[in-house]
């Protein structure tokens, strides 16, 4: 999950340039309307915003007024060098934005903003920090059966050093986190390619980058994501099929199966393009929801790392990123993980559960086991949850090649645990504000943190 | 007015205003669904899996689309939420979330019960919350609730 600075900038240039386009006066579906009679006047009212789930102002117009066309004025002075590049980008945004005007796409926005308190020199050099770093777009858009999704987000990155220190980054970092195109067959079959979560626990693939759907302030350590100490493959970049089947008596069972490309010889990364492992990943993820609001399920997969010479330096030239513990290179690692998860939100209780084996085996080598779970538990008093959550994590005692280099946040730890109490606050669908105690034990040293965050989704 | 006289009217104030309160969180709106859409009637646990992106098509086919009143103070939103066991803002919370995990596709927002009826009307796979008062379209019929 590197981040990429430059590309950004044209791909958010476009996506505003699609965002300032009226809306389209549809349906909200492509498929034909079964009778030819036309909808009533109020269908336009009722269809046309293609707005995200936000209330519309009062007094706003049901149709989106115009915006200012982006086509050269006929009118105007006859163009320069500069001017008919400009004119150039204008009419291929044009083109863009009617394409996206006729798949109804629909960008939202996610962030948040936080305080953090902690706990002195030992984990950070302020005492009292503020940070400002994730903001993401989320366009949307349908056509028929087909749907698209994707997360871009600029981060500034968070993930913590050995010995528990916080991150000291300050600059934002580009990436694109999710790019999916899904068709859908049926209620038993929905095929889904791109860049996604892996359907791995529950929390892996149920939250995402904005925060706001998160009952704490961040991701279990297990689940998050690859450059900020996850543990589990959070993204693959492959294909994906999904799908539900309802039985009167036994409540629904749900199949996940993901087949992508392999981790990276950097694991802080997600192999987006070609893959530099030999082995495909697979994983499929299988789950019982007996009544409402309940699962249960289990899940294996299996993927592999390639091999890392010691000598191969981090991105921005840093210590070496894979040197295996007590060994000058990091061979070939199979990586077989087996997880089960029980789930249940419903009735203002949120209540979930993890628990992961992590099989890693360098080539030559003998199995290196990984244990970890966590529970999180919350209940809703109308707009106010408290909650807590604990996290636990055993790594081998003979160390793991992959996850404990000399410059990762596990580096020469045995036992690694991490409690969370806090209070969320949802005066508004919009609006989450959360106030969090940390208290995470890695290295063989306590470290405690206090944090405010407001995460937001428009 | 003695104090017998007052707690009478009361009483009878109360016997009238009850069963109309009553009446107008289950009788006074109704589900809307295209004409097309074979279903007449619906379990409660099947509308939640439809509203919240757990059933993602309808038997005959189309793709199903909630419509909804995106705000929690709207009383169709509310008869919808409790329809589903949920309180309003977090049924919108909750479809927001799905959206946001790709399981569902997006609500088309409406503003008003005639918006629901056009929606209905115009949507093969559509489904949404109306006042029992509204015109409903010859291409939209009434879903029944078990």
């Amino acid at each position: 999950m590197k981040k990429h600075g430059l590309q950004g900038g044209a791909v958010l240039g476009a996506l505003i340039g699609v965002c300032m386009m009226p809306s389209p006066a549809i349906a909200g579906d492509k498929e034909p309307p079964p009778s030819a009679a036309s909808p009533p006047a109020a269908a336009t009212t009722a269809t046309s915003a293609g707005a995200p789930l936000s209330p519309p102002p009062v007094g706003a117009p049901a149709v989106p007024e115009a915006t200012p066309s982006t086509t050269p004025d006929a009118g105007a002075p006859a163009a320069t060098a500069a001017g008919t590049t400009s004119n150039a980008f204008a009419l291929a945004l044009d083109t863009v934005s009617a394409v996206a005007a006729d798949a109804n796409v629909v960008i939202k926005v996610y962030g948040d903003a936080d305080a953090i308190l902690a706990n002195g020199s030992k984990v950070s050099p302020s005492v009292v920090s503020f940070g400002a770093r994730r903001f993401e777009l989320f366009p949307t858009a349908e056509a028929g059966r087909v749907s698209f999704l994707a997360e871009f987000l600029a981060e500034v990155p968070s993930a913590k050093g050995p010995g528990g220190t916080l991150s000291t980054a300050q600059d934002f970092g580009f990436d694109v986190e999710r790019l999916e195109l899904t068709y859908l067959f049926n209620n038993y079959l929905r095929v889904r390619l791109g860049r996604s979560h892996l359907a791995m626990g529950y929390y892996n693939d149920s939250f995402h980058h904005g925060k706001i759907f998160e009952l704490t302030t961040g991701r279990p350590y297990i689940v998050n994501f690859e450059d900020t100490n996850g543990l589990i493959m959070a993204h693959v970049v492959g294909m994906g099929a999904d799908g539900t089947f309802e039985t009167s008596t036994f409540g629904s069972f749900r199949y996940d199966f993901n087949i992508g490309n392999s981790h990276p010889q950097d694991v802080t990364g997600v192999s987006a393009g070609l893959s530099e492992a030999k082995v495909l990943t697979e994983n499929l993820r299988l789950r019982w929801m007996p009544f409402d609001d309940f699962i249960f399920g289990i899940n294996g997969m299996h993927s592999s790392i390639p091999a890392c010479p010691a000598n191969v330096l981090g991105e921005t030239g840093g210590p070496a990123l894979c040197p295996a513990v007590g060994a000058p290179d990091r061979p070939q690692t199979d990586e077989l993980i087996g997880g089960v998860h029980v789930v249940y939100l419903g009735y203002d209780v949120h209540f979930i559960t993890e628990a992961y084996v992590i099989s890693h085996t360098p080539q030559g080598g003998g199995h290196q086991l990984t244990y970890g779970g966590f529970s999180e538990l919350g209940y809703a008093i109308n707009t106010v949850t408290p909650y807590f959550r604990g996290e636990y994590i055993r790594f081998p005692d003979s160390g793991d090649t992959v996850y404990q280099a000399p410059d990762s946040l596990y580096a020469n730890t045995l036992n690694f645990s991490d409690l969370r109490v806090g209070v969320r606050w949802q005066p508004i669908p919009q609006i989450a504000a959360k106030l969090e105690g940390q208290r995470y034990y890695v290295g063989g040293t306590d470290h405690e943190l206090a944090m405010l965050q407001i995460a937001f989704g428009f | 007015m003695t104090n017998r006289a007052l707690a009478c009217w009361i009483l009878c104030v109360a016997l009238l205003v009850g069963p109309s309160k009553e009446a107008s969180a289950t009788g006074e709106f109704v589900l809307l669904v295209n004409q097309a859409n074979p279903v007449t009637s619906i379990s409660h646990q099947a509308l939640k899996k439809a509203a919240t992106g757990g059933t993602k098509q309808w038997d005959a086919g189309a793709v199903v689309q909630l419509g909804v009143i995106p705000s929690p103070d709207a009383p169709e939103t509310q008869f919808l939420a409790e329809l589903i066991d949920l309180a309003p803002r977090e049924l919108l919370s909750r479809v927001q979330n799905q959206v946001f995990k790709g399981e569902m596709r997006r609500p088309v927002p409406l503003r008003s019960s005639m918006d629901c009826a056009a929606l209905a009307g115009s949507n093969p796979g559509a489904i949404c919350v109306c006042s029992a008062g509204t015109a409903v379209p010859a291409s939209a019929h009434v879903l029944t609730i078990n």
